[in-house]
């Protein structure tokens, strides 16, 4: 089985049948794209993925277990929209939420205060770090209004990866960019490839996808149209991807 | 002389209508939020008890409520509340339902998207609303409580219909003995105890104003 494995997942709002049983696997380290048009499901996916959106049916197993019965693995999501923490810097919003468990794990445990005082600084020390990673510790005291949203998007996926994520993934991460400020959030991504970080993207961004992945996935109407290595995949002969496809190149 | 002689006697009133205003708002702010969580409910048939309920309220004169409140119970031979308890908890249930709906406005405004944000961030329930969405929704509510909060200096002045002597009340008792200009003077109260919660007001929201939602 491979390290993320989804079998037969549906989902449907009233009677239209969003996702008609979507099956996908992927290694750990690897990047999968999922291309497709408006209303084909891709967002559905992830959110049921990620438990936003309780699935019908079907099964998700991470690195062997069934997602539902995992205890210490996770998902981390970036969101289209970013939905940074308005009222916290940078730098809290990193470290909000772990700090959050650390607190519930010691008080648990029963562990002293000089234990959560350590926690604490570790994970301040893994927000430093994933700032740098993504190009904004000079930013680690800015609110996210005073972001731009290139920058704002930047510290959402180092906040998904203060939770230590088995698998990441991206719902349109620069859909709500415009195209000059794409570049810096598709670098970011591009170097969480290169760091071996499981991922699953989905975007519009072609030529991104063919570089970045190791798989790409066309869905249309709920289903996997198609799906392959970029190469493979771009040059498919399948039509409805063909029509889809040739609508980027204008 | 006799300037000051009632200006004392208006003050006494206005201990009053501090001691109204400060209880109502202490009990009315928390009420508000749990029946904003009633009349949010999932729960349909809560959520429509509520509904009805916040409507009777809001439909209804607070002059009317206090009557109620201080004269209904004695038809049915229960004991009377006191004329005091009577106004407090005539405008405590009347200020919780309005501040409900302000929090209502306030909690539904918050896009989902924060509440996303917290959940796929493994954050609890609990820790989302009060950790992330309840600063959001305290700076948008901001500016119509402020506005209910200074009605609510006014309202006071109907705790005399039940003879209860509050800073109005206090002016008017000296028409009796044909002193009418008192019931003038206390204007200038009321503008220097709305002028204050004006300023108050303004500094929370400059207070809030280091980050825009």
């Amino acid at each position: 089985m491979a390290f993320l494995q989804i079998n037969g997942l549906k989902k449907s709002f009233g009677s239209v049948e969003v996702l008609k049983g979507i099956d996908l696997s992927l290694e750990k380290g690897q990047v999968l794209s999922i291309i497709g048009p408006s209303g084909s499901g891709k967002t559905t996916l992830l959110r049921c993925l990620n438990n936003l959106e309780e699935a019908d049916g079907g099964e998700v197993w991470i690195d062997g277990q069934r997602r539902e019965l995992v205890g210490g693995k996770t998902f981390g999501l970036v969101f289209q929209s970013f939905n940074l923490f308005p009222q916290y810097t940078t730098i809290e919003n990193l470290t909000l939420a772990p700090k959050l468990r650390a607190k519930e794990k010691v008080k648990k445990q029963k562990l002293g205060h000089d234990v959560l005082k350590a926690e604490y600084e570790a994970i301040n020390k893994r927000a430093e770090e994933l700032l740098a990673t993504v190009g904004l510790s000079e930013k680690r005291d800015f609110y996210p209004c005073q972001l731009s949203g290139g920058q704002q998007q930047r510290v959402s996926i180092a906040r998904a990866l203060m939770m230590h994520p088995d698998v990441l993934f991206f719902d349109e991460p620069t859909s709500a960019l415009d195209p000059e400020i794409t570049g810096e959030v598709l670098k970011v991504i591009k170097e969480l490839a290169a760091l071996d970080m499981t991922m699953v993207i989905i975007t519009h961004e072609m030529k991104f996808a063919h570089d970045v992945s190791d798989k790409i996935v066309f869905m249309d109407g709920g289903v996997i149209a198609a799906e392959g290595s970029p190469d493979e995949v771009f040059s498919s002969d399948n039509e409805r991807l063909q029509e889809f496809l040739s609508a980027f190149n204008g | 002389m006799q300037f000051w002689e009632i200006t004392l006697k208006l003050l006494e009133g206005l201990q009053t209508t501090t001691l109204i205003f400060i209880l109502t708002l202490v009990m009315a702010l928390p009420l508000g939020l749990i029946i904003s969580f009633g009349s949010m409910s999932k729960f349909k048939p809560l959520a429509f008890v509520t509904k009805v309920f916040v409507w009777i309220i809001r439909g209804v004169p607070l002059m009317l409520q206090i009557f109620v409140v201080f004269y209904v119970p004695g038809f049915f031979g229960w004991t009377f509340l006191d004329r005091f308890p009577s106004v407090i908890v005539a405008f405590v249930i009347n200020y919780a339902c309005y501040f409900s709906e302000i929090y209502r406005g306030g909690i539904e405004s918050i896009p989902k998207g924060q509440y996303e944000a917290g959940q796929v961030l493994g954050m609890k329930k609990s820790e989302v609303f009060f950790k992330v969405i309840l600063m959001q929704v305290v700076k948008r509510i901001l500016p119509p409580m402020s506005n209910e909060v200074i009605t609510l200096v006014k309202d006071t002045a109907l705790a005399r219909v039940i003879m209860v002597v509050e800073l109005l009340k206090a002016a008017e008792n000296y028409a009796a003995y044909g002193i009418i200009w008192p019931m003038f003077y206390t204007a200038v109260f009321y503008l220097i105890y709305v002028g204050i919660l004006t300023l108050l007001f303004g500094f929370f929201e400059k207070k809030l104003s280091y980050y825009k939602i």
